[in-house]
């Protein structure tokens, strides 16, 4: 078997779960999942420096929340504090920031359109495979170029011997990837204080509670 | 034998396992205990009455130094691991009523599992450092992940324990709260 074959079967199986989620979630939901993907991709790459101007402005607006200037008498003393805050994202950020963004549109996007209460199902199952392959192509054309370039370095030099080396090459990989990302994400936010660290715990119990908050049903 | 930290993280995983097939409706039931517990259990540490006690009954029955820690250490294993046969086996204010199912009851299910497991893993990782690693439970120099890891358990990630009883009791809220 050639290698472009060995592709091909790779890229239909793949494009086939896409298809296969598709169905599962409907034709509605698929077709406005990919008109977000699309949108929110273009808009970015477009005018993502509104984005990026915005979150530099709320990084300032914290800045001078921080330094206690906001209450001030001297307004020349806030607009310092302002002018010395640097920005939130910097042009070197800027794209990695960007793809961030487009990344949470797309996860909150999916989990919203898979709800089936706020979106129908659609008839078609056809329709929705189909819409399913095209998310599919779309995310694969998206993400790609990102994936690649770390797959190329963890796991083409095991995946030519054939042997399961690859998968724990691939999940040690991807776990590498993780930590690292962690690391570089507390060492951006620096250390978090006693009281940073409850308010986080708290939220997260209290977000994820939330649904289901309430007692035991009346009694009748 | 590999870094203890290893252990701690094969604990929290095992747990996240178990919150998986459990649900996170009756996770979070646990989570309200093992924090009340972590909060009481860090209350008698910083005021000493478990080690107080122990030291006395430990000296009238001639009991060393060592041995002392050893008993000490397995007092406060024994409450917490009580505590969690009594939780996963017994009724906990959970939130059965309205359970969130399908994926995302997993996918949580795992991760406050997973935090429960952070609860008893690292309460009783505290305590085993506290008292020198009774029973040669450690043989050689914690690892800079090891130390790292220690100064964010349970009983050290606040300055005071009583913390832990600020989620619970907002959860405990929640579940009676119509």
């Amino acid at each position: 078997m050639t290698f472009e074959t060995q592709v091909l079967i790779a890229f239909i199986l793949l494009l086939g779960l896409f298809g296969w989620v598709g169905m599962r979630r409907g034709s509605y939901s698929e077709l406005i999942f990919l008109g977000v993907t699309l949108v929110s991709w273009v808009l970015l790459q477009e005018r993502g420096t509104v984005v990026v101007r915005i979150t530099n402005l709320g990084g300032k607006f914290l800045a001078l929340l921080q330094s206690g200037k906001l209450t001030g008498e001297d307004p020349a003393e806030a607009i310092q504090v302002v002018q010395a805050a640097p920005d939130v994202v910097t042009d070197a950020s800027r794209e990695g920031f960007l793809f961030l963004v487009w990344a949470l549109v797309v996860i909150i996007a999916f989990i919203v359109t898979s709800d089936a209460r706020l979106i129908k199902k659609g008839k078609s199952k056809q329709l929705g495979f189909v819409l399913g392959v095209v998310n599919g192509i779309v995310l694969i054309a998206l993400l790609l170029p990102r994936l690649s370039a770390w797959l190329t370095t963890t796991t083409a030099a095991q995946a030519t011997s054939g042997s399961l080396n690859v998968i724990v090459a691939f999940v040690t990989g991807l776990w590498n990837l993780f930590y690292q990302t962690l690391q570089n994400i507390l060492q951006r936010i620096g250390p978090i204080s006693p009281s940073g660290w409850l308010l986080i715990i708290t939220l997260l119990l209290v977000l994820i509670a939330w649904p289901m908050r309430g007692a035991a049903s009346k009694k009748k | 034998m590999g870094p203890i930290e290893i252990l701690f993280y094969t604990v929290m995983l095992i747990f996240g396992f178990i919150g998986l097939v459990r649900g996170v409706h009756r996770e979070l039931g646990n989570a309200i205990i093992f924090m009340a517990v972590v909060a009481i259990l860090g209350l008698a540490n910083g005021q000493g009455w478990i080690d107080r006690g122990v030291g006395a009954l430990a000296s009238a029955l001639g009991a060393d130094a060592v041995r002392t820690a050893e008993i000490t250490f397995v007092v406060y294993a024994i409450i917490l691991v009580v505590v969690v046969i009594v939780t996963y086996q017994g009724k906990t204010p959970d939130f059965s009523t309205k359970p969130v199912t399908g994926f995302w009851g997993g996918v949580l299910g795992f991760v406050v599992g997973a935090f429960n497991g952070y609860l008893i893993a690292g309460t009783l990782w505290f305590y085993a450092d506290k008292y020198q690693y009774p029973f040669n439970l450690l043989t050689g120099p914690l690892t800079p992940t090891g130390t790292l890891l220690l100064q964010y358990s349970p009983l050290t990630v606040f300055p005071n324990p009583v913390f832990w009883a600020v989620p619970a009791t907002i959860l405990l809220i929640m579940r009676v709260w119509r």
